[in-house]
């Protein structure tokens, strides 16, 4: 068995201390971490460009269905590029309040 | 009569095993360590039932370090994506100095937002990205990625380890796969990096420099893995071949290469006639330096840790304590990431030394108990000894993850172990010149490029030789 000076065994005891508040403190920070959804308009990179984007990229908008995007592509295609992206109300399937909920996630250039 | 640090990492290593196969509660645990503390505080006057008490606290220390390290924050990404596998975009900032091969980059990305159905969320957590292209991203660069994120998850092979679990351990718990055509955009460099880390890696891409100018692409790209720990660069037959002659662990910064390193820099401070202290304080930063350049790999770390305990008692005159230092090294490293323990980096680095501590000194005495002319050949005995009994600890652990067993490793190591600090000592003039006097480059390049073509001609030698390795699989 080991043995340990009265100064070792003090010094010991401060270290398993310090660990154990140490252990306590990140433990609940962890469980105490802060849950924050929220959406970025401010950024550009998060933007989906609808004049350039492909189908696959449109299907990542919550709020157009597969079938919408197919159409947009379409109306891209005949029309040429959005200059406005209230003329996404011009694609069939697509009226103001579905518009409403995409356009943050648009953007034109 | 045990060493006491030993022991209570012995406890505590059984502790995080122990962990790691039950099921434990954070709470229940906490608790009962507490009142074991306080039993501590109040018994400290007593001997036997002190020293019992204490190691049962540090058994439930490394059971609780275990659990803590296992624990997820709420906003980890793995709660938020336990199974992922879609397309999401993810910004954080690099955490370690990216490695390019093959038209691929990869890195560690300390996650910070990640969108994924449309909202961005705040999330922690460190992903392994792999990049594909030749994108110039550096340390503490904060990026905004498009990738798709998956789970490391890998067939299982007889035989061979599990890399999703490997990562588990190191707490990277996703991969993030950018293509060639998917944006990178870097919001802002050296965002939240450490600075001291910054500067490291900076003078490791200009000491790369100085050996891509004056050494061959081979000798290199040897040197650049013997001193900067950049393995990746190495070709794949000199890495095999260092495998099959058990002598990889040179490739591998570790305690030889910053013992090597330090009895440079203490050379040098001595030649300015440095007063003592102070050329054991400088020797301790320019080993930390080293370490932080180096990649700060397990092995290093550990070895610094022991040079840095070794170099400290030299300055208060004090005894070397090597089995002190190493249990030293273990509980640092293990209080941060109990996860190392399983991993075969740690175990080789931990068991190497104990292997040089226990068995090395009975198999020289037992030589030396027979040989009459002990005083002469007594250096080329120890040399044996300490080959011999590093091969002894770490071959069935070599065996059990690499089913590969080199008996001409001893007489490889016997060569090579002494050999290299004369590899080392050209290759770190070489470099040293060629960062403050690119003018004396051409002086040293040629003896380092012959050291290590001598190197590599006697590992090939080595590797060649019948019955001198035996693969399992």
């Amino acid at each position: 068995m080991y043995q340990l000076t009265p100064q070792e065994r003090r010094a010991v005891l401060f270290l398993i201390c310090l660990i154990l508040i140490g252990l306590a403190v990140n433990y609940a920070a962890k469980l105490n971490s802060p849950i924050a959804t929220f959406l970025d308009p401010e950024s550009g990179f998060n933007k989906i460009n609808i004049n350039r984007a492909g189908y696959q990229e449109l299907l990542d908008l919550k709020g157009l269905t597969p079938s919408l995007a197919g159409k947009i592509i379409e109306y891209r295609q005949e029309n040429g590029p959005f200059e406005d992206l209230r003329q996404l109300k011009k694609v069939k399937g697509i009226g103001e309040r579905r518009l409403e909920r995409i356009k943050d996630c648009l953007t034109l250039d | 009569m045990a060493h006491p640090l030993f022991c209570i990492t012995i406890a505590l290593c059984l502790g995080i095993i122990i962990a790691s196969q039950i099921r434990l509660i954070f709470f229940w645990l906490y608790i009962v360590a507490v009142i074991l503390f306080l039993l501590c505080i109040f018994l400290a006057a007593q001997g036997k039932k002190f020293r019992i008490l204490l190691l049962l606290l540090c058994f439930l220390l490394g059971a609780l370090l275990s659990v803590n390290s296992r624990s997820l924050a709420r906003n980890h990404l793995l709660r938020l994506m336990p199974y992922a596998g879609k397309e999401v975009f993810l910004e954080g900032v690099v955490i370690n100095s990216p490695q390019a091969s093959f038209q691929r980059v990869s890195f560690l990305l300390n996650a910070e937002r990640l969108k994924a159905d449309n909202c961005w969320h705040r999330v922690s957590g460190r992903v392994l990205v792999r990049l594909s292209g030749s994108k110039k991203i550096s340390y503490a660069d904060r990026l905004m990625l498009r990738g798709r994120l998956r789970r490391p998850f890998y067939f299982p092979k007889p035989g061979r380890r599990n890399p999703g679990a490997y990562l588990e351990n190191k707490g990277i718990y996703f991969i993030l796969n950018v293509k060639i055509n998917n944006p990178v955009k870097k919001i802002d460099s050296r965002s939240k990096g450490n600075p001291l880390i910054y500067c490291a890696y900076k003078i490791r891409q200009r000491l790369k420099e100085v050996s891509a100018k004056n050494l061959s692409s081979l000798s290199g790209s040897v040197l650049n893995a013997l001193l900067l720990g950049l393995r990746q660069e190495l070709p794949k037959d000199t890495a095999q071949a260092l495998i099959n002659t058990g002598t990889v662990h040179i490739i591998a910064i570790s305690g030889l290469h910053l013992g090597i390193f330090v009895f440079i820099v203490l050379i040098f401070l001595k030649a300015l006639r440095l007063p003592r202290l102070a050329r054991y304080f400088i020797a301790i930063i320019t080993l930390w330096g080293y370490c932080l350049m180096t990649g700060s790999n397990l092995p290093a770390v550990r070895a610094a840790i022991m040079a840095t305990v070794f170099l400290a008692g030299l300055m208060i005159r004090r005894q070397p304590d090597t089995l002190g230092s190493l249990s030293l090294a273990a509980l640092l490293i293990l209080s941060i990431n109990p996860g190392q323990l399983f991993e075969v980096s740690f175990q080789l680095s931990f068991l190497s030394i104990i292997s040089l501590l226990f068995i090395t000194p009975r198999i020289n005495a037992f030589l030396l108990k027979y040989l009459k002319k002990g005083g002469r050949v007594k250096p080329l005995v120890n040399i044996f000894s300490a080959s011999l009994g590093a091969w002894l600890g770490l071959s069935p652990l070599i065996l059990y993850y690499f089913r590969i067993i080199s008996p001409v490793a001893i007489l490889g190591n016997m060569v090579i172990v002494p050999y290299l600090a004369l590899v080392i000592a050209c290759g770190v003039t070489l470099l040293l010149a060629g960062l403050f006097v690119p003018a004396l480059v051409p002086i040293f390049s040629p003896a380092a490029e012959l050291s290590i073509l001598f190197l590599l001609k006697f590992i090939n030698l080595l590797a060649g030789m019948p019955l001198g390795h035996f693969c399992l699989s």
